[in-house]
């Protein structure tokens, strides 16, 4: 990968990224059935084999909001205590099953970019019983915490909307203590990336 | 570039099936952040 070529957007190309994952996200919040080629909700998470009981104790609309790539936990335990970053958490599923998994001695704080998907992870947990989760608006390429906070960073299909994705990976790597983990599920592309400006531009969000 | 930004243990584990595109793949990759022994 030509890490340069991907690091080099202006602001304004920056910008017209991030415009297009609202744009994207703004219907996803509202439903993911019909916005992915796979599977999601309930059958997403039963295809990513979680946990069949978290499954069962998530509430039916925490569970249909969901339209992750992979399944992060399956990477390694939370354990009882531990404090989880959620990159680019959308609905928040997998930043409440961390939280679920961490219990109340620990927590779990889920960060996006896009608005309205905030507003579904914050209706999400809601829902639940759980008083160890927090949502912020953030970019992944600037995280607003101190050196050495998260025993995990766990991201779930959103990694590779990141325009700087060496900058957010540095970032990774400084908010995380000593021994963390970073637990990932993405896309990645298969073959060469598009070798203009535009075309890159006009294919991000696939 | 994991490695680059500092990460040791850096792979990718496997993929998971769920492809966004015909030209994307969904994999798990996982790392970690080796604790500094001061001598």
């Amino acid at each position: 990968m030509d890490e340069a070529k991907f690091n080099a957007f202006t602001p304004e190309e920056k910008e017209r990224i991030i415009e297009g994952i609202r744009k994207k996200y703004a219907k996803v919040a509202i439903s993911p059935e019909g916005n992915f080629r796979y599977p999601t909700g309930r059958a997403g998470l039963e295809g990513q084999r979680y946990d069949p009981q978290t499954i069962d104790s998530l509430p039916e609309d925490v569970a249909a909001s969901f339209c992750g790539v992979g399944n992060p936990f399956s990477l390694g335990k939370i354990h009882e205590g531990d404090q989880i970053l959620d990159i680019g958490c959308g609905a928040g599923v997998d930043t409440i099953i961390a939280a679920m998994m961490t219990g109340f001695t620990g927590k779990a704080v889920g960060i996006d970019l896009v608005p309205s998907m905030l507003e579904r992870a914050r209706s999400n947990l809601a829902k639940t019983s759980l008083n160890n989760v927090q949502f912020l608006e953030s970019s992944a390429e600037i995280l607003p915490f101190d050196n050495d906070t998260f025993d995990v960073v766990i991201s779930n299909g959103a990694f590779n909307l990141i325009p700087d994705k060496a900058k957010a990976l540095h970032e990774v790597f400084r908010v995380l203590k000593p021994n963390g983990r970073f637990m990932i599920a993405d896309q990645v592309l298969l073959g060469e990336s598009p070798v203009d400006t535009k075309s890159m531009l006009a294919t991000w969000h696939r | 570039m994991m490695v680059e930004a500092g990460f040791s243990e850096a792979e990718l584990v496997s993929e998971t099936g769920f492809n966004s595109s015909p030209v994307t793949k969904g994999v798990l990759l996982g790392a970690s952040k080796r604790q500094i022994i001061e001598p």
